[in-house]
Parts: C-alpha cells; structure tokens; sequence
C-alpha cells in the first residue's frame, strides 16, 4: 500500500474533500461530517474509528448518498475513481450502488427483508444491475457464493429468520461480493454478533481480503477489530477526522491526545494498568466548542486550542494529526 | 400445530362466538316493542284474531321453550321459515338469493377501499409532510367522520339528479338485461356468458354505491398504510436494498408495502364486519336488493327468524373472513406457522 501510495501509482479509489453533512433538526443544524478529507487506495483496508454520534456512521451513508432525511450533503466533494459523485443523477447513482460502493450494516437480523428469500436477495441484486443475467445464473452465482463463504447453498432457499446472525452477516458480505463491489463500506458489522462469531467473520474478511483484493472501510467503535484488519486507521471526533495513520504507528505512538484518551479506554486482558476512563462527554454538535472540539476534556488543553482550530498536518511521514501540540516542529510525539 | 388442526380450532371458536350473538338478538328482538302479527295487521283488528295468529305461530309459547326450539333447529342448520310479510317462505332461501348482490357490492366495494387506502396511505408516507401527505391524511379524516348514507345521498344528487351520469337505484335498469345467473353476481355472470349490454348496465348500477361503501372505508386504511409503511421505510432493509442500487420503485412497492401490508391484512379482516354495517346502510340508501336491504324491510316486519337468520349468516361471513385472514398471513409472512 506504502508504495503504492509513494509511486503516484494512479488516483486513489475514493477522495473525499471538504466534505460536510449536515442534519437539519428543530433545534438547529447539526454538522455530522465537518470538512472531511480522506483517501482510499485500492486494496486497503480503512479502520474509521471514533466515539457514538462522532459522524463516522453518517460518513459511510454519504457514501452511497444514503444520508438519511433532515441529513443532507450540503458541501464538498465525493471523488470516486476520480469523478464527483455528488454530480451524478439519481439513475447513475443507483448504477454506481452495489457493482462500485456496497455496503454492510450494523445489523443483520434487520438487514435482510424478512419476507423474501435469501435467493430473491440475490436475483433481485445481480438482476438490478445485469437484466442478461437468468435467474438461474443469479442463483448459481450466489451459491458459490455461499461456497467461499461457508454456507451450505441448500440454505439459498431459506427465509432470513431461518438463519443465524453470523450466517446472515456473511449473506449481506455476499450480497456486496455478488455485485463485484470495489469498494465495502462496512458499518459496525460486528457489534450485534457474539464474540466467537464475530472472530469467525474477521477470519473471513481477512481471508477476502486477501483473495479478492478488497478495499474496505471499517467503520467501527471497536479497537480490537481495527487493530486486526485495518492497514490504516482515521480517527473521528465530533464529525472531524482527528487523526489518520498506518495502523500500526497509529497504534503504538498516537499523536493526538483523543486517539490516546480512546486507546487508554480499551480494556486489557491482563488487567495490569489500569483502565482510563475519558472524562467528561462529547461535544454538543449543535453548539461545537471554538478552536479544537476535544480542548473541554484533553489533558494537555493549552490557551491556543479553546481560541483557534488547529491545522491538519502530516507530523510523522503518512501520519497526520490536528493538534496545537505539534505546531511549529515543537514535538514529534504525544509522551515523547 | 398444523394448519389444519388451526383451521378446526378456529372453526370450533366460531360455535361460541355464534351463540352468544344469536341469543342477543333472540331476547332483544323479543325485548322490543311490536310483533309480527302487530306488523302485519291493521290497527283495530280484533285481539282475538291477533292472538289467534300469535297461536299458529308458535309466538306464544313461553319464551325460555321458543328459544331452545330456535337453538335446537340452529343446530341442524335450519334457519326456519318467514313470518311476515310471506309466511311459511325459508328463511334460507332468501338469504341465499340475496346474498350474491351483497357478495358482488361488498367485494367491488372492499377493492375500492383496498386501492385506494394503500395507494394514498404509502404515496402519503413516502412523500412525507408534503402537500399530497396532508392532503390525504385530511381525506382520511373527513372521509371517516362522514355518514355513509350522507356520502351515498351526494352522490345521487350529483351523478344521478344533476348530472345524470348514473343510476342511483337497483342493481339492473330491466330485470330482462340481467345475466343468466352463474353465481348471482351480475358483473361476473354478464362475462362468464359474454353478455356485453348486462355488464354495462350492471356496471353503471354498482358504480355509486360501491364507490359510496367504498371511499367510506378507505380513510382507516389510508392512515393504517401510511403509518406502518412510514415504520417500514425506515428499516434497515430498505436502506439495505437502496444500497444494492435497487429501483426506487421496487424498493418501496416489494419491500416497504409488502412488508408494511402485514398489519393491513390485520385490518381487512377486522374491517370486514364493519363493510358489512356499511352495506346495510349503503344498500338501503341505494335500493341495492341485498341481504342489508333485507335486514332492514324484515326488522320492520318483526319477522324474528329472518332477521336471526341474516345476522347469523353475516356472523359466519365475518368468521370465515377472518380466518381466511390469518391463513393468508402466514402465506404472505414466512416468519407465522401455525
């Protein structure tokens, strides 16, 4: 991915810039999504992390154009395979769902309609976008399908309540396969699955990634997930990327005090430090504090932080991070 | 349990459901001043001869023995036979002819307010807070709080006196048009025996009232659709489908109506009974020589076993409504067996 990255090697996949999404309430205009940047090169796994309510849902529905109403895309730009998608008509953007963008939700059990079978899904999917195909074909595709991914195909035929949560998470990871999607946002898939289950549906998505070469964004408020999988890790704040970084330097050196504030909050098994717990809440976004949005709970607040924003700037090669604390060439890391 | 064993313990719930009903109407009908033989006679005829009458009818017999002779004949399915204004004519006989007329307002009636009701509900919910979804919803206000009768009456005044557009009486301008009878249903029968001029005319006939009985209803069914479908518009799968690039149109006609149709179907079965009050008054306003109309010349002759016997027959209509109901629920939701 680095050499990709550094050899200019083509546009990436997916750009994002200046991207803002806004939710019109009673109460006011709330901005889910302030003035995102971020790139996704092909065949790279990004982990997008943050707290409840910091956007990162909200992102991944703008993807698709799905944000949901009062929520709209109010400004920016959504740079896919290099053309604006923000530009496209209705049609092209439903064109553009499932054979370019598909995405996975939080919740399988409510994912699937429960009045159609798991075979209609895929007939239903392939044929939006393929009316050549039989239904037939559709349906051998889709076993195959449930082949790689470990699905007796006999259960093709089953109704979504007839399976289990693991079982109809890879349905919907299957559903985003059947169309050759080239890029798989994934919104929580894991949070409604039990433990064993969801690290039989990494295993999986390691095992896909690796044969199909998959770009994914991993949406998550799950650490452990994205330590496992992700090749890069954006770091969300109340609707800002924080912080962005190759997973592992993000990992083991973060650079901005909120990164470190959400690491410091994973439990360890060994239970040999102890656990910290961030204080106080996130902000109100219909009222977001002046200068940096984490200044209220961040340890190392300094007079700048509540006054003026600070710059988005790559501190480490491919690490960047918005943070007073590395203006001017000051520091190079957080607890150096 | 299977669908069998289901659909005989629906029909065994049905015998108590049908004698607490039937035993209500027996005493109010008796409760209620006038009998047949008053009904019938002119006033001044001498109380001797009434009471004659009265005799022969069995009307003075004690109440508790006319009641287990009624049950006892119920049992064997014998509905007894007219009092007044024909005596001796069965009671079945008449139910079974005027029953199609019902049958074929009722059902013409039902596809109205179904196609209506679903079609302005899921326009109002999918286009929400626009102007169509408070114009609909207004509809569905006003169209409830309207008599029926009151809807039917405008509507003869408009089409039928002012603007001549339709009949407002009778099923058939000439009973010498009416089809050849197959099920009693003009419209059906005039297809089935390919008889053009009856189906026209038959048509023209079952305009009004159909649409009157109709509209009425529709109201409940345009609230009810609007909000499960506004409920089902905001399921996961519905985001789901739109994610896969599926069309607009399919994503909110098979999946968020179909899903949204479930406690519709609910309602259709629930409703029924209330179609059936509706017919009664509808087919009155209408001259629509149906069971309702039946009802009410036969509770204005006192003829007590006719009027047992409609509502008994309108009992078992509902019943085998709703269990028809909850059987094509279970088609329709895979997640229901019985």
């Amino acid at each position: 991915m680095d050499e990709r990255k550094q050899s200019g090697n083509g546009i990436p996949l997916l750009q994002l810039r200046d991207l803002v999404v806004e939710y019109y309430t009673r109460s006011g205009v709330v901005r889910a999504v302030d003035s995102v940047d971020l790139d996704i090169y092909k065949g790279e796994v990004v982990g997008l992390v943050g707290e409840s309510g910091c956007g990162k849902s909200t992102l991944g529905m703008a993807l698709l154009r799905l944000v949901r109403s009062p929520g709209k895309i109010t400004s920016g730009k959504i740079l896919f395979k290099g053309k604006d998608i923000l530009t496209l008509s209705e049609n092209a953007m439903r064109d553009l769902r499932g054979p370019e963008i598909s995405m996975i939700f939080q919740d399988p059990m409510t994912s699937l309609d429960p009045l159609q079978r798991i075979d209609d899904h895929f007939v239903e999917s392939i044929r939006a976008h393929d009316k050549h195909i039989s239904k037939e074909d559709a349906i051998k595709r889709a076993a195959e399908l449930f082949d790689l991914l470990g699905i007796a195909p006999d259960r093709l035929q089953d109704y979504p309540h007839q399976l289990s949560g693991g079982m109809r998470q890879r349905v919907m990871i299957g559903l985003a396969l059947a169309l050759d999607a080239d890029l798989i946002v994934a919104d929580e898939p894991t949070t409604s699955l039990d433990v064993l289950v969801e690290a039989q549906f990494l295993d999986l998505l390691k095992d896909l990634r690796r044969r199909y070469n998959m770009t994914l964004i991993l949406i998550t408020h799950n650490i452990g997930i994205v330590a496992e999988l992700a090749d890069r890790v954006a770091v969300m704040y109340a609707g800002e990327i924080v912080e962005l970084g190759d997973a592992g330097p993000l990992f083991a050196e973060p650079l901005h005090p909120y990164t470190d504030a959400l690491l410091g909050s994973v439990p360890n098994i060994k239970l040999d430090e102890e656990l910290k717990i961030m204080g106080g809440q996130p902000p109100d976004l219909l009222d977001p504090p002046a200068g940096c949005r984490f200044h209220p709970r961040c340890p190392y607040a300094m007079d700048r932080c509540r006054e003026e924003e600070p710059p988005w700037q790559e501190i480490q090669p491919g690490h960047w991070a918005a943070c007073w604390l590395y203006a001017e060439g000051k520091r190079e890391t957080l607890h150096g | 349990m299977s669908l069998r064993s289901y659909i005989i313990t629906r029909i065994l719930m049905t015998i108590p459901m049908l004698l607490v009903l039937v035993t209500l109407v027996f005493f109010i009908l008796r409760v209620m001043p006038g009998d047949p033989v008053l009904a019938m006679m002119r006033p001044g005829t001498p109380k001797a001869y009434l009471n004659e009458l009265r005799h022969e009818m069995g009307l003075d017999k004690p109440i508790m023995v006319q009641y287990v002779d009624y049950l006892w004949d119920l049992a064997r399915g014998r509905l007894g036979t007219s009092l007044a204004p024909v005596r001796g004519r069965p009671v079945a006989k008449d139910l079974w002819a005027k029953f199609p007329a019902t049958l074929e307002l009722s059902l013409t009636s039902f596809l109205i307010t179904i196609i209506v009701g679903v079609s302005t509900g899921a326009y109002a919910a999918y286009k929400r807070r626009s102007a169509a979804d408070y114009t609909f919803r207004l509809y569905s206000i006003i169209i409830y709080a309207i008599p029926v009768f009151w809807l039917g009456l405008m509507f003869q005044l408009i089409f039928g006196v002012y603007l001549h557009w339709l009949p407002v009486a009778g099923r058939i301008d000439d009973l010498a048009l009416a089809p050849k009878t197959i099920t009693g249903m003009y419209l059906l029968d005039s297809v089935l025996t390919g008889n053009w001029p009856s189906f026209v005319n038959a048509a023209k006939h079952l305009i009004l009232p159909s649409v009157t009985l109709g509209l009425y209803l529709s109201g409940i069914f345009t609230r009810l659709t609007r909000s499960n479908m506004l409920n089902s518009l905001r399921q996961d799968f519905v985001t789901a489908a739109r994610a896969r690039g599926i069309s607009e149109n399919r994503v909110v006609v098979r999946h968020a109506l179909k899903n949204a149709f479930i406690p519709i179907l609910t309602m259709m079965g629930l409703q029924f009974a209330l179609l059936l009050a509706g017919a009664v008054l509808t087919e009155s306003t209408f001259s629509w020589p149906g069971l309702g109309r039946f009802l009410v010349e036969r509770i204005g002759y006192r003829d007590f076993p006719s009027i047992q016997g409609t509502v008994a027959f309108f009992a078992i209509l509902v019943a085998v409504v709703s269990l028809l109901v909850d059987i094509l629920y279970a088609y329709l939701d895979p997640r229901i067996r019985y």
